[in-house]
């Protein structure tokens, strides 16, 4: 059968049922075959059906499914724990598990209240946030969210969030260029800061590499670091989202490593346990740590499923592979050959505006002219149409729309498992390339 | 009071001490006031002011909020309110009426820009603005075609006012974020400035930005959840903000297409500050909602307006709001003498001939100074915009400003310091010689002030 996807992002209507997965290849009931060029949405970075994970699993399943969190450790949390610790580095020893991205960022919000609660400082509540944005679709995570469509049946429940220009070099905020507005944007949160008053803000979220709500997009050169210095200087927290980027996507395992600052909260998820179990964890450092665990003991969220085992179990066999097969340095290694090979497949189409990203974490912009940059009208919804034909033709990529100005822009994400062999990231790419060009050409833009 | 305060004042006259002792200074820098007193006056005559001391001075702030647009001492206001007063002073609120303010009303209709011409009357400008946001949250939810319309696009350095509605649009004078969190559902965006702004672009550029960012904030919040954009015409926040000559018309046309409501917040510009008698006049657009009051009534009454018009307010079977004070007699019959008298002496026409007068004086006695960077007026509202560095335009950090206001008013003349510049609004009176003295005065200030750098 041919699949037809829906419009809706998270629709689920009629699709084919997925049958078994192999390596960087998934196949549905029908027996065809889709190369998984984008991991799911950047998760499954060790391919499917890792054998060394499932037996670990089903080792831990038949010890125990999961020992509840506030009763006991677990040898697979504790090994978890201590592998997470070893990549983060620096301060972020301490970890509040959850199931997946969206109860990471709650809870790294969470955290951040309750550091300031802890230190007596009720009235730091505001969060600062930026447009072209996605936490996650908890209340929590939605509020500092900027995604107005997966907001708009929300309205009116959210809480009020300040938000900033999004930081991007292809697209710079007026006046800026690609070199100049790293530190423009991070102007912007210093002049936030002061607009609502320190002592009312609570922390700044944002993503290191902006995922769904941007495609790729790289925080600008410098930016990190200075907001990481602004954020300092007002006692606001500085809580990274690597959900998407994290965990070893972008060639370095924390996404900031590469810009050179330690975030005080951390959101990680997807590539964690790479999708065999659901797991996530909100990681904070000993400045955070040190505030709560003296105040309250310790932190004040948590869900029935925090530090789950087998959830653990399956995490820690991840781990293990990633670190023992130097993955994440593999990725560092290969990341200038995909983008080189996404150039030279993609770069002739006139359509395409950018090809960008960090590590396996790429992305490829369409626009309708490349001078101005203007994009393709959104209600074209041409990502979705490539991704309907990149599916038709056995491929999984991660395309989404929004992303120039919230309305419209199409922007396609490779986000490949980090042990792609060369012949399959040769196909992912290709039929990238075909796919694209299909969809411009029966659109009549190519 | 604590004792060490008590011992610190007590050698001042009565009137400082009783001050001191029971009075809140709003928005006053407590250090400031302690070091050089409050001012106290005990007369006014035209533009003219004396303090408890004697001491007179050429009010070139129109009474520090710029309300006192008729100088002091105006005997034809003063009756017309002490006769309605005996006459029928108040009748309450709601459906009742005093003959003047239905006149006032049907005369606010026939001058406001356009078709506005429905008014509610409150007693100042805070209550206009928390009017107008009701009026326009409640329009959505009676038409129907935005019933979940609440949010609110402001502007950064707007100011709108100091109650709770007003004061979440509010990002001026550290006033807001105190009070936070305040009302959900409000946004800020970036306003045009002049001279200087944070993407060091020219002001026409930086305009259009402006007014593209409006489209932006309203697609990324949701059309359909935005139920107003409110902006000052020409802001204070720095000094006399007069926009590009598009951004107005741009942001009309922006607001008409996603049906938000455009309100207007003129408690400042209203009645002739900046040469026409609302400063919409000057970009040729209508709001959806006006807001007045301050120089309404000269300042002789406190009195505000809400000016909507007629699509919004029939609308809704009934308005749920209302304040005790909403078309007092007495404000209703200081309006309409203040309005006479405008329209009689041509103060309107006066205002944007003198206040030309007034700019092309300032901006010849100015033009060597090192430390001014800009000055700039509309009407008889103007500012001098300074700068330490003029090249790299870097604003002065440092008491500068208000070390130059403190000279002026040494010499005897009154000004104000707002952010980086020195603010004036004169009464619409004033006569070309006191505009005369106020320039030179201004411009030897800033020499003095220069000198001792």
């Amino acid at each position: 059968m041919t699949a037809s996807l829906p419009q809706h992002i998270h629709a689920t209507g009629d699709l084919p049922k997925v049958a078994w997965g192999r390596g960087s290849y998934v196949y549905d009931a029908d027996g065809k075959q889709y190369i998984d060029g984008s991991g799911g949405p950047a998760v499954y970075c060790i391919g499917h059906s890792n054998p060394e994970v499932n037996a670990a699993i089903k080792e831990q399943l038949d010890r125990i499914a999961h020992g509840y969190r506030y009763n006991f450790s677990s040898d697979a949390l504790e090994e978890l724990t201590e592998i997470v610790r070893q990549r983060c580095g620096g301060t972020l020893r301490h970890m509040v598990y959850v199931t997946g991205g969206s109860e990471a960022v709650e809870s790294c919000l969470k955290l951040a209240l309750q550091y300031h609660a802890a230190r007596g400082e009720m009235p730091r509540r505001r969060f600062i946030a930026r447009e072209r944005s996605w936490h996650g679709n908890t209340l929590g995570a939605l509020s500092v969210s900027g995604f107005l469509e997966r907001k708009r049946a929300f309205e009116g429940s959210l809480l009020d969030v300040s938000r900033l220009s999004p930081a991007n070099a292809y697209r710079p905020v007026p006046g800026a260029n690609a070199e100049t507005v790293g530190e423009a944007c991070a102007r912007e949160l210093d002049d936030e800061i002061l607009r609502m008053g320190p002592e009312n803000i609570c922390a700044f979220i944002f993503e290191p590499v902006v995922g769904a709500a941007g495609g790729c997009v790289p925080a600008p050169r410098g930016y990190a670091k200075r907001v990481r210095e602004i954020c300092d200087k007002y006692d606001v927290l500085l809580i990274s989202d690597e959900v998407m980027c994290g965990a070893g996507r972008t060639g370095t395992w924390r996404a900031l490593e590469q810009d050179g600052i330690e975030p005080d909260i951390m959101a990680v998820a997807k590539g964690l346990a790479a999708g065999y179990l659901p797991l996530g964890a909100a990681i904070y450092s000993a400045k955070v740590a040190d505030a709560i665990h003296g105040a309250h003991g310790a932190p004040m969220t948590g869900h029935t499923f925090t530090g789950h085992t087998a959830c653990c179990a399956a995490g820690a066999a991840v781990q293990r592979i990633v670190t023992r097969d130097r993955l994440v340095e593999r990725v560092a290694a290969m990341a200038p050959k995909l983008t080189a090979m996404l150039k030279d497949a993609l770069g002739d189409i006139e359509a395409v505006g950018d090809i960008r990203g960090r590590g396996f974490f790429q992305a490829v912009e369409l626009v309708k002219d490349r001078e101005s940059k203007v994009p393709f009208n959104g209600e074209r919804k041409l990502f979705m149409k490539i991704r309907q034909q990149a599916f038709a033709n056995g491929l999984i990529c991660f395309p989404v729309g929004g992303n120039a100005d919230g309305v419209n822009g199409d922007v396609v994400i490779i986000a490949p498992p980090y042990n792609v062999s060369d012949a399959e990231l040769t196909e992912v790419v290709d039929k990238t390339s075909s796919s694209i060009r299909q969809v411009l050409k029966a659109e009549g833009l190519a | 009071m604590t004792d060490s305060n008590s011992h610190s004042t007590s050698n001042l006259g009565e009137l400082d001490r009783l001050a001191f002792q029971h009075c809140i200074f709003p928005l006053a820098d407590m250090a400031q006031v302690r070091s050089h007193g409050p001012n106290i006056y005990v007369k006014g005559e035209g533009v003219t002011l004396t303090d408890q001391h004697g001491k007179t001075y050429l009010d070139m702030m129109s009474s520090h909020t710029r309300a006192n647009s008729l100088g002091y001492g105006n005997a034809e206001i003063a009756r017309a309110v002490y006769d309605q007063l005996l006459k029928l002073h108040y009748v309450g609120t709601v459906d009742n009426f005093v003959e003047p303010t239905v006149r006032l009303a049907a005369k606010l209709a026939a001058m406001a820009p356009g078709t506005l011409d429905h008014v509610m009357f409150v007693s100042g400008g805070s209550e206009a603005v928390e009017s107008a946001i009701k009026l326009a949250k409640q329009y959505h939810i009676h038409t129907g075609r935005k019933p979940r319309a609440h949010k609110i696009v402001s502007r950064w350095n707007a100011y709108h006012g100091a109650t709770m509605g007003a004061l979440s649009v509010t990002d001026w004078l550290g006033t807001r974020h105190i009070s936070e969190p305040g009302v959900p559902g409000t946004s800020f965006i970036p306003g045009p400035t002049c001279y200087r702004n944070p993407l060091g672009l020219n002001d026409a550029d930086y305009g259009a930005h402006c007014a593209d960012f409006l489209e932006q904030q309203i697609l990324r919040e949701g059309p359909e959840y935005v139920a107003a954009f409110i902006a000052e015409p020409v802001m204070q926040a720095h000094g006399v903000q007069i926009p590009p000559p598009d951004y107005f018309p741009r942001v009309r046309d922006i607001c008409t297409k996603y049906g938000v409501l455009l309100i207007v917040d003129e408690v400042i510009t209203g009645f002739g500050r900046t040469g026409a008698w609302f400063a919409s006049h000057h970009f040729g657009i209508e709001p959806d909602i006006m807001t007045v009051a301050k120089a309404m009534t000269g300042g002789y009454f406190p009195m505000g307006a809400a000016i909507a018009r007629r699509e919004i307010v029939e609308a809704m079977p009934m308005f749920r709001h209302v304040h005790t004070f909403s078309g007092h007699g007495g404000g209703a019959a200081a309006a309409l003498a203040a309005i006479a008298i405008c329209e009689r002496d041509g103060l309107i026409g006066k205002a944007r001939d003198n206040g030309h007068y007034f700019l092309t004086r300032l901006r010849s006695l100015l033009a060597d100074s090192p430390i001014v960077g800009d000055v700039r007026g509309l009407g008889m509202w103007l500012a001098v915009e300074f700068s330490a560095d003029k090249q790299k335009k870097t604003p002065f950090t440092d008491t500068t400003v208000k070390d130059v206001v403190r000279r002026m008013k040494d010499l005897g003349v009154i000004a104000s310091a707002i952010g980086n510049s020195l603010e004036m609004a004169p009464p619409l009176i004033t006569a070309k010689a006191d505009l005369d003295r106020a320039a030179e005065v201004t411009a030897q200030a800033v020499r003095d002030v220069a000198a001792r750098m």
